[in-house]
C-alpha cells in the first residue's frame, strides 16, 4: 500500500480530463467558470502536496498505472521538480483566467463559454500529464490533446485573423507533432521500448558497444525538433505572434506563459531522463540549442521592437523569452538547466501578467491594442498599469521582480561553462537593452496625459489577479537562492 | 518637432520624421498615402520571399528524405527476433504472457486497454476533443442550425437510396456490434467497429438528408453518449489504476481467452471506446453537412 499522496499526480490527472469531458453537459458559461476554478485549485493543492511529499523525502516515486509494472506497463513519475511545476501551472492559469475573465464574458459568445472551459481543462491535463509522464508514447498522446485544444483556445474571438492564426498553429504543430513521432518510432525500432528509464539503459547500453550510433542521433534530433516546433523556439516561431496578437486575453496569456513550457519541460525530460547531458553534448545537440536560444533571444526583441501592436509586442517579447530557455538548456550544465527551469517560472508568471494587464488597458480604448490608442489608458485604470509596468520592468531585468532573478541565475549559471560566459552574458546585456528599448516607450505611452481614454467600470477579478500576480512576482524576484536550490534538488532526482 | 516624434515613437512608429519630411519637400507632387506605399512594398517583399521560401522548403524536405533513409539503412532488420533478444523483449512478454494475465486471446487487445490503457484514454479524449471542437466551431454560432431527429424520411423521393439503407443499415449495425464485443477474442475492436457504426449511421443520414434539417442522431445526444462513456472509462481505469498502483487484488476475473466473457475490463471499455468513435464519426458529418 502506498502513502495517500503517491496516488495525487493520477487522480489530479484523471480529474481535469474528467472534468473537462463532464464540462461539455454544462450549458451555463459561468457555472463552467467556477468548475474549472475549482479543479484549478484542487490540482494546486494536491501538487503542493506532491511537493512537500517528495521534499521531505528526498527522492522522486514512481506509480504504476494498473497492474502491470514498466516496462510492459506505463507509469507517471513524480519528484520535487515535477511536484514544483504542477502547483505553479495551475496558479498562473487561474489568475490568468481570473484576469481574463471580463474579456472572456465578452469576446467568447455565450453559448460557447463551456466549451472555452471545457478546452482550458483539456489544456491542464497536457500540462500535467507533460510533467508527470515517464512514457514516451503517453507524451505523444498529450502532445495530439494540446494540437485539439490550442486550436480552439486560439479561436476563441472567431475573426478572419484568429482563424489563419488558428490553421497556421495547426500545420505548425501537426508538423512539430509528426517530427517527434517520427524520432520516436526510429528510437523504438533501435531500442524495443518506451518507457523513459528503460530507454535510458539501452541506449548507455547501445553507445558503450558503438551500435545503432546514427538511427539515437537522429531520433534525438527529431523529438527535440519537433518539441522546438511545438514551443516555438527561434527558428520555428511562425505560428506564434499571429496566434496570440488576436485571440481573447486568457487565450494569449495562457497560451504565451504555459502551453509552450510543457513542451519545453518535455525538452528537459529527452535530453535529461531518455538520453544523457553527456550524449546531448557528443551530438552537438546543446551547442546548437545554445546558439538558436542566443539568436532568439535578439531576434525576437528587434521583432517586438518593430511592432505597434502592444500583443503582438509581447508575442515577440515571448519568443525572446523562449531563447532564455533554451539558452540556459545549451549551457550544458545541471546548474545552466536549473536556471532554464527557473526561467520557465518567471516567464509563466511575468508574461501572463503582462498580458492580462494589456487585456485591462485595452478595455479602456474600445479593446484596440494598438499603442496609438492606448496613450493614457494607465491613468483610467492605474492597477492595470501599474502592473503593466511592473511586469515590463521585470522583463527588463529591474532587481527585486522576477526577471531580475531569471537573468541573475542564467548568468551566474554561464560562470560555470568556460566557453560560453563572455557570449552569454554579452547577449544577455544587449537583450535587456533591447527589452528597455521596447518596454520603456509603452510605459511612458501608458502615462502619458490623453483626451480619448474613457472610464471604465471596476473589474474585482482583475484586480485580485493583478495582485497575486505581483506577489508572485515579487517572490521569484527576491527568493532566487532557495528556489534555484529546490530546482537543483528537483533535477538531481530526475 | 521634436516633440513630435516623441510622440511617434511612443507609438510604435518606425519611421519617426520620414513622414513630416516628405511632407516639407513633396509639396508639389502628391505622393500615395504613406499606408498604401507600404502596402506595395510588404507585397513585393511577399513575392520575392515566397519564391525563397519554395525552393528553401524543396531544399529542407530532400536533405530530411536523404537523412531519413540512410538513417533506415543502419536501423535493425525488420523482424529480426534471434539477432537481439533484448530488443524484443516487451514483445516478447506480450505474445507470451498476456492471454493469460488479462485474459483476452487478441493481443492487440490487452495492449491498448490492459497494459497501455491510460495512452488509449488519451486517444479516446482526443476524439472527443475534435469533436468538441467541430461543434465549437460550427454548431454553436449566432445563427444555429435548427436539427430535428428522425427516423424515417417522410415522403422518400429517393427510394432506391432509402430501401437499400434499410435494409443494409441492420447488418451494418450488427457487424460493428460484433468487432466491438468480440475486440477481445479476434481482430477488431473499439476504434474499428466504431468508426464502422458510424459510417453506418451516415448512411442513415444520407437517406433522411432530403431535409437538411432532420438528422438520425443530433449532436447534443451524440456528445451526451460520449460523455457517458468516457467517464465511465475514466471510473473504471481510475479505479483498476489505484488498485492495482496500491497492490490491491481487485480486478474482475479474467475468465477463459477466447471465451466471450472473458478479459476483464477490456469488453466494457471496447464499448465505450466504440460509441465515442461513433458518436464522433456522425457528428463530425452531421455538422460538416449541415452548417453553412
Amino acid at each position: 500500500m502506498l502513502p495517500l499522496v503517491c496516488n495525487l499526480p493520477m487522480i489530479c490527472l484523471l480529474l481535469s480530463m474528467t472534468v473537462g469531458i463532464l464540462t461539455a453537459l454544462v450549458r451555463n458559461g459561468r457555472r463552467a467558470f467556477f468548475l474549472t476554478a475549482a479543479l484549478l485549485v484542487a490540482v494546486t493543492a494536491a501538487s503542493a502536496a506532491v511537493l512537500v511529499y517528495t521534499w521531505n523525502t528526498g527522492e522522486s516515486f514512481t506509480y504504476t498505472l494498473g497492474l502491470y509494472p514498466t516496462p510492459v506497463g506505463i507509469e507517471l513519475r513524480a519528484g520535487v521538480l515535477e511536484g514544483l511545476l504542477a502547483t505553479c501551472f495551475p496558479v498562473v492559469m487561474l489568475l490568468s483566467i481570473l484576469g481574463g475573465y471580463r474579456d472572456i464574458c465578452q469576446d467568447v459568445p455565450a453559448g460557447k463559454q463551456s466549451y472555452y472551459f471545457l478546452m482550458l481543462d483539456l489544456l491542464l491535463a497536457t500540462l500535467l500529464g507533460l510533467i508527470y509522464t515517464n512514457d514516451l508514447f503517453t507524451a505523444f498522446v498529450f502532445l495530439e490533446v494540446s494540437t485539439i485544444a490550442g486550436s480552439c483556445i486560439i479561436l476563441s474571438r472567431e475573426t478572419g485573423e484568429t482563424i489563419l492564426a488558428s490553421i497556421r498553429y495547426i500545420i505548425f504543430s501537426t508538423l512539430g507533432s509528426g517530427v517527434f513521432l517520427l524520432g520516436l518510432a526510429i528510437l523504438y525500432q533501435c531500442t524495443g521500448h518506451l518507457h523513459m528509464d528503460t530507454l535510458h539503459t539501452m541506449i548507455q547500453l547501445h553507445q558503450r558497444r558503438g551500435e545503432y550510433l546514427l538511427p539515437l542521433m537522429m531520433s534525438f534530433g527529431l523529438l527535440l525538433a519537433g518539441l522546438a516546433f511545438r514551443s516555438a523556439l527561434f527558428p520555428f516561431h511562425g505560428w506564434l505572434p499571429g496566434s496570440r496578437g488576436s485571440s481573447t486575453t486568457a487565450s494569449s496569456a495562457l497560451l504565451s506563459s504555459l502551453f509552450l513550457k510543457g513542451f519545453a519541460v518535455m525538452t528537459l525530460k529527452v535530453i535529461l531522463r531518455v538520453f544523457s547531458l553527456e550524449s546531448a553534448a557528443e551530438y552537438r545537440i546543446t551547442d546548437m540549442l545554445f546558439l538558436l536560444g542566443l539568436v532568439g533571444m535578439v531576434f525576437g526583441s528587434v521583432r517586438a521592437l518593430m511592432q505597434k501592436d502592444a500583443k503582438r509586442m509581447a508575442a515577440y517579447s515571448t519568443v525572446a523569452q523562449m531563447g532564455y530557455v533554451y539558452l540556459g538548456i545549451g549551457l550544458g550544465s545541471a546548474v545552466g538547466i536549473a536556471a532554464a527551469v527557473y526561467h520557465i517560472l518567471v516567464h509563466a508568471f511575468t508574461k501572463a501578467m503582462l498580458f492580462t494587464s494589456i487585456g485591462a488597458l485595452s478595455g479602456t480604448a474600445h479593446h484596440s491594442k494598438r499603442w496609438a490608442d492606448l496613450r493614457g489608458s494607465g491613468r483610467a485604470r492605474p492597477l492595470a498599469g501599474a502592473a503593466f509596468t511592473l511586469a515590463a520592468l521585470s522583463l527588463c531585468g529591474v532587481p527585486v521582480l522576477a526577471g531580475f532573478g531569471g537573468k541573475y541565475v542564467l548568468s551566474a549559471a554561464a560562470f560555470g561553462v568556460p566557453g560560453r560566459t563572455a557570449v552569454t552574458l554579452a547577449v544577455l546585456v544587449v537583450s535587456a537593452l533591447l527589452n528597455a528599448l521596447y518596454f520603456l516607450p509603452a510605459v511612458i505611452n501608458i502615462w502619458s496625459p490623453s483626451e480619448r481614454v474613457e472610464t471604465v467600470p471596476r473589474d474585482g477579478c482583475y484586480g485580485v489577479s493583478a495582485l497575486c500576480f505581483l506577489g508572485c512576482n515579487l517572490v521569484l524576484g527576491v527568493g532566487f537562492v532557495p528556489l534555484t536550490r529546490l530546482i537543483e534538488t528537483g533535477i538531481s532526482m530526475f | 518637432m521634436a516633440d513630435f516624434s516623441l510622440r511617434k515613437w511612443l507609438d510604435g512608429e518606425q519611421r519617426l520624421l520620414d513622414g513630416e519630411r516628405s511632407a516639407v519637400l513633396d509639396t508639389a507632387r502628391p505622393k500615395p498615402p504613406q499606408a498604401v506605399r507600404r502596402r506595395q512594398r510588404h507585397r513585393g517583399y511577399l513575392r520575392r520571399w515566397r519564391r525563397f521560401y519554395a525552393v528553401l522548403a524543396v531544399v529542407t524536405c530532400l536533405m530530411l528524405i536523404v537523412a531519413l533513409a540512410v538513417t533506415v539503412l543502419y536501423l535493425p532488420r525488420y523482424g529480426a527476433v534471434e539477432d537481439n533478444p533484448t530488443l524484443n523483449g516487451v514483445v516478447e512478454y506480450y505474445l507470451r504472457r498476456s492471454a493469460e494475465e488479462t485474459g483476452a486471446a487478441n493481443f492487440v487487445a490487452a495492449v491498448v486497454f490492459a497494459y497501455r490503457a491510460m495512452d488509449t484514454f488519451g486517444e479516446a479524449v482526443v476524439i472527443f476533443a475534435a469533436t468538441a471542437a467541430v461543434i465549437y466551431l460550427l454548431y454553436i454560432t449566432d445563427r444555429p442550425v435548427q436539427l430535428r431527429p428522425a427516423r424515417a424520411p417522410k415522403s422518400p423521393r429517393n427510394q432506391i437510396l432509402w430501401q437499400t439503407v434499410r435494409l443494409l443499415f441492420p447488418y451494418i449495425a450488427m457487424y460493428a456490434l460484433y468487432m466491438i464485443c468480440n475486440g477481445h477474442t479476434s481482430p477488431g475492436g473499439g476504434f474499428a467497429g466504431g468508426a464502422i457504426l458510424g459510417g453506418g449511421l451516415i448512411l442513415w443520414d444520407v437517406a433522411l438528408g432530403e431535409d437538411r434539417r432532420e438528422t438520425i442522431l443530433s449532436p447534443e445526444r451524440a456528445v451526451r453518449a460520449m460523455v457517458v462513456c468516457l467517464g465511465l472509462y475514466a471510473v473504471l481505469k481510475g479505479v483498476s489504476f489505484f488498485a492495482g498502483a496500491n497492490g490491491m487484488d481487485w480486478h474482475l476475473p479474467t475468465g477463459a481467452p477466447g471465451h466471450i466473457l472473458s478479459g476483464g475490463l477490456i469488453l466494457p471499455l471496447n464499448i465505450c471506446v466504440g460509441v465515442i468513435t461513433a458518436g464522433c464519426v456522425i457528428t463530425a458529418y452531421v455538422l460538416f453537412t449541415r452548417a453553412e
